[in-house]
């Protein structure tokens, strides 16, 4: 049979669709300061037609990379091009390593999706490695530090936004505990250097210890995700999780706790002198400003009270823990086991006014440095 | 008493850094045009070793696979892993933005084209050669062409595709009497070394290319080699590792090259990667055809003619021409009769010379021809600004004029 004598009935097209929600995701990674690169085995053509609906797309531009023979682009060369290129076509998966090296050798930290024991160099090169759980190798799901059982790549993108999410909570409710434990110290050294009796008992310290600043803490670590986690750029992996300016503002928060609490015991030692009602009133000073305080550690821009209702468990753990500090001082039972006594409705007046300033003077100076909200848009 | 003068004009072979850039930028706009003849395209690249960068700008209702037109350019060329530049292993880095255009309402708006940049063009044209172009460049590039040809038909098996020439002409009272000096620099493999023969490897070099290009390109030059001329062949000793492995190159480094060896004024736009809507590549064409048909109509001996254009001005803002002294008629006269002869807005030489449809008359490769030996005096090719066409009409004008 001779080419000739073929009729032509028609042309089929075929494509690899690229699945839904990947634009998205790659659109979510920018905004988070997370640059999407595309490594392929496809012709550059396909690639840019891939890249261009993907809106890979640096000021108006796409830029690809086809090497085949990535091997013998020189290693300063590639180090050079790795920042400026956003899809390597044509590049077969063993140069992916060379890549993913390429691009950490410019100061990035790399995440590498791949599924093929061709991937496994490249996975166990890269800062986070991962792989596909359903059509990727056993070799690749070993070697990955992350395996994706939807094999989506918009689950990376959900996946940094939790991890932003936890190392945030983690650096919330690790100041909140810092910052109470040390207003704890500071009640009792200031105390002693303002030549008073010790205010407090160590058994009202030891139930501050378990009930405020346990459950408080724990409940900020489930902070739900702040709405602009991936609009930020991600941080320095070389930075502390608490860096010397947010300790040196935990210890000012600690000082403002401990002071108002001081002054609280100041005015009741003035009314009833030192004895069981002026440590009653620091006792419940001290507790209730704290679990204020756990407001403010919600976050470092937004009011403590803006979507309070989306973190239901720390309503519960303020609210809950609240009330046990009211029967501490209300319950006779608890009154003799923690030395308490009743407290008079002035009293009470002077420990809601004292709990609530530390919280207003910090939920004011975040007002004040990150200007209005209907002026959109806080201050980098 | 006559004044002796030497002047000399380099050419490159098509396998030279910067002429492979030239290349591929317009074999892109060959790529463009050929598919859709309305097409925008600014196409600048840049090689070195192993690596080809290519910096797209294009309107079109076309898709060009432009790595792929590299790669072929490349192959095209004759370079080849041998040559330490692999077309199919090469990497090739694309920067590419794409509009793509509605093709109808472009072709309307072209009847009013007006100057998207400026430019100060220079065309040239002399009757030193028949193709009215000035002897040394003239030398240089059949040195030139003749050297890819010796490599094309494998005359010298040895030979690479970069290599560069130099014709030193002297001059008597602007006539070329003799050539001074030929230096040719040509790649070749380390085989030339162990192949056998009598003599050096470096003998045998100059031996085989004075006999295999130089004499056939002297035998047809108006003025020839005689026992004083200097022949140098790769006088700075063996040149194996050539090409972009050697030299990166750029496109638009070789504009001398690709118009008149420095003979003439040169306005400093390349010719090369850009569509034929731009100034300087359509107004540079414009300018040679109407010096070479002033220089055919006998007018001068020879003639340079200047075009300025200013951004979003349709007419030249100046127009003018320049014979030394060799003109039939006063400079200005000439000056007068060429804006009487033709029209030189943009739209008009765009539709004169065809200049967007000529790469899908001549199946696709058209730009990319010229980007090698020069885009003037190509007796090879039939340009439309190398006709003599307006040789009788530029006679009658300056009679018109003179009187």
């Amino acid at each position: 049979v001779s080419y000739e004598d073929l009729v032509w009935v028609g042309l089929v097209g075929l494509i690899d669709p690229i699945r839904t929600g990947v634009r998205d995701a790659i659109a979510t990674c920018r905004q988070a300061g997370i640059r999407t690169v595309i490594i392929t085995g496809d012709q550059s053509r396909t690639a840019v037609a891939v890249g261009r609906e993907l809106d890979l797309v640096r000021d108006g531009q796409v830029r690809v990379l086809e090497a085949s023979q990535l091997a013998q682009v020189d290693a300063d060369v590639l180090r050079g091009l790795a920042r400026e290129i956003d899809i390597f076509a044509r590049v077969s998966p063993a140069h992916k390593y060379q890549i993913v090296r390429a691009l950490q050798a410019s100061g990035d930290v790399v995440a590498m999706t791949g599924d093929g024991v061709n991937d496994a160099p490249a996975l166990k090169a890269a800062d986070v490695g991962v792989a596909m759980g359903g059509r990727g190798t056993e070799l690749a799901r070993d070697l990955a530090d992350v395996v994706l059982l939807d094999d989506n790549f918009a689950s990376v993108v959900d996946a940094v936004e939790q991890g932003r999410t936890i190392y945030t909570n983690i650096r919330k409710a690790l100041r909140f505990l810092l910052a109470t434990n040390f207003s704890e110290i500071l009640v009792t050294v200031g105390a002693m250097a303002l030549g008073v009796a010790r205010p407090m008992s160590a058994l009202q310290f030891l139930w501050i210890n378990l009930l405020t600043d346990v459950f408080p803490a724990l409940a900020l670590a489930l902070e739900p995700a702040e709405p602009e986690v991936m609009r930020r750029p991600p941080r320095n992996p070389a930075e502390p999780v608490l860096s010397p300016r947010a300790l040196a503002g935990i210890a000012g928060d600690a000082a403002l706790i401990s002071s108002v609490t001081l002054g609280t015991y100041g005015l009741a030692v003035k009314r009833y002198g030192v004895g069981a009602a002026a440590s009653t009133v620091a006792f419940s000073t001290l507790t209730s400003a704290q679990l204020c305080y756990a407001l403010t550690c919600r976050s470092d821009e937004h009011s403590g009270f803006s979507g309070l209702t989306r973190n239901p468990l720390l309503v519960t753990a303020l609210g809950g823990t609240l009330l046990l500090q009211v029967a501490a001082v209300a319950v006779p039972p608890l009154r003799r086991l923690l030395g308490t006594t009743a407290l008079a409705p002035a009293d009470w007046g002077l420990v809601a006014a004292g709990a609530v300033t530390p919280l207003l003077v910090k939920e004011l100076s975040k007002a004040v440095r990150t200007g209005p909200p209907e002026a959109g848009g806080r201050g980098r | 008493m006559t004044r002796r003068t030497v002047f000399s004009s380099e050419s490159v072979t098509a396998g030279h850094p910067d002429k492979i850039c030239d290349q591929i930028s317009d074999a892109i706009v060959d790529g463009f045009l050929h598919l859709d003849s309305q097409a925008e395209v600014a196409a600048e690249c840049a090689v070195a070793t192993g690596l080809v960068f290519l910096a797209v700008n294009s309107a079109s209702a076309a898709s060009v696979d432009i790595t792929g037109v590299a790669r072929q350019v490349i192959a095209d060329i004759g370079y080849s892993k041998a040559h330490g530049f692999d077309p199919e292993t090469c990497s090739v880095i694309t920067s590419m933005s794409h509009r793509s255009l509605a093709g109808a309402s472009r072709a309307q708006r072209d009847a009013t084209l007006l100057a998207a940049h400026q430019a100060s063009v220079f065309g040239f044209a002399c009757v030193d050669t028949p193709e009215r172009m000035p002897l040394p460049i003239a030398l240089a590039h059949r040195l030139a062409r003749r050297l890819d040809e010796v490599r094309g038909k494998r005359l010298l098996p040895y030979l690479g595709p970069d290599g560069k020439t130099l014709v030193a002409v002297e001059f008597h009272d602007r006539r070329p009497v003799r050539v001074h000096t030929v230096i040719v620099n040509v790649q070749h493999t380390a085989d030339l070394a162990r192949g056998g023969g009598a003599g050096s490897p470096e003998n045998r070099l100059a031996g085989d290319i004075r006999e295999a290009v130089l004499t056939p390109v002297f035998t047809e030059s108006p003025v020839a080699v005689d026992a004083r001329t200097r022949i140098l062949v790769n006088p700075q000793g063996p040149f194996v590792v050539g090409g972009p492995q050697r030299d990166a190159g750029l496109t638009g480094r070789k504009n001398i090259v690709d118009t008149y060896g420095g003979y003439a004024r040169h306005g400093g736009g390349a010719l090369s990667g850009k569509d034929p809507t731009h100034v300087d590549r359509l107004g540079a064409y414009a300018a040679r055809h109407l010096a070479r048909n002033l220089v055919a109509a006998g007018l001068a001996q020879q003639c340079e003619v200047h075009l300025s254009y200013a951004i979003g001005g349709a007419e030249p803002l100046a127009v003018s021409v320049e014979t030394s002294g060799t003109g039939a008629a006063p400079d200005e006269v000439l000056e007068r009769a060429v804006a009487d002869v033709i029209d030189l807005r943009p739209a008009d030489i765009l539709a004169r010379f065809e200049l967007r449809h000529l790469p899908a008359q001549h199946g696709g490769v058209f730009y990319r021809r010229l980007a090698v030996y020069g885009h003037f005096g190509r007796p090879d090719l039939d340009l439309p600004w190398e006709r003599e066409d307006l040789a009788a009409a530029c006679a009658d004008a300056v009679g018109r004029v003179g009187r």
